[in-house]
């Protein structure tokens, strides 16, 4: 099991389902993941914490649980992808903290057009792209800066 | 536009001078929070308001036939549907347009406003960052 991460949808394989409306998606299809690191990814990005797989307690505590629909679109598709490891999710609503998590993520499809990451921390990963694979995103987002110039 | 509006306890302050303000910020941070409280505002203060999200027929034909008589136009989540020609078609019919971006690179802008939310405790603030 890997990430695979494309930046050209003609890479994407066919029986592979292509989704760009993460927030529809979401609503519709997708609870609030319990791991560890689904309530990472509320504390990081929404200063919230888990309540359930259709709430969570936000940062304004006198709202008391919210439902699922108030996350924030990146964190969705974070949740997107972590829950369906068979669709390919469209990374291009996520704001620079969410696309941090996304090396965190080690199974799924990512259509990724501009590949830009700040990652702090831990550098593992566990990434294919374009035919090879990467365990540290330094290393992967340097083969795509490369990629790019050349 | 100048808001200082109380929703629910929250503290709301922004300030969008330009014709084009754009809300460029990580995830969140409470954009698509602050497009419903505007609503809001927008209702109370009998503004004509027009939001596209994730929800609505984001196609051109149906953005330029709802804006007409706006006097603000809210477009969450653009990077789907939004471009620099449909914007510019927008710009003269709309004194005030709040659009939320990620990837600026998709699209080129004339002279736009950048702007930042500020969300402390009960307290929302919009500065003009660019």
């Amino acid at each position: 099991m890997s990430l695979s991460v494309y930046n050209c949808k003609n890479d994407i394989p066919e029986n592979v389902q292509y989704i760009d409306n993460n927030n529809l998606f979401f609503n519709i299809h997708t609870d609030i993941p319990d791991s560890e690191l689904s309530r990472e990814i509320l504390k990081n990005i929404e200063m919230a914490e888990y309540a359930g797989p259709k709430k969570f307690k936000g940062r304004t505590k006198e709202f008391g649980e919210i439902n699922k629909e108030y996350l924030s679109t990146g964190t969705k598709t974070l949740f997107n992808i972590i829950s369906y490891p068979d669709k390919c999710f469209d990374l291009v609503e996520c704001g620079t903290n969410a696309l941090d998590f996304v090396a965190k993520i080690n199974d799924g499809h990512v259509f990724w057009k501009n590949i830009i990451a700040f990652p702090e921390g831990d550098e593992s990963c566990d990434i294919d792209f374009k035919g090879k694979h990467y365990e540290n995103i330094i290393e992967f987002l340097n083969s795509v800066r490369y990629n790019d110039e050349y | 536009m100048n808001i200082d509006y109380n929703y629910s306890g929250i503290q709301v302050k922004a300030v969008f001078s330009d014709n084009i303000n754009m809300l460029y910020d990580m995830s969140g941070t409470g954009k698509s929070f602050l497009f419903l409280i505007i609503q809001y505002y927008a209702k109370e203060n009998g503004l004509a308001c027009r939001l596209f999200d994730y929800k609505t027929d984001n196609s051109e034909q149906h953005i330029l036939t709802e804006c007409s008589n706006a006097d603000i136009l809210i477009f969450d989540n653009a990077d789907l549907y939004m471009s620099k020609d449909l914007l510019g078609k927008l710009k003269i019919r709309c004194k005030c347009i709040l659009i939320s971006l990620k990837d600026l690179s998709r699209i080129e802008f004339g002279s736009v406003g950048l702007y930042s939310i500020l969300y402390s405790g009960n307290k929302m603030e919009v500065n003009r960052v660019e």
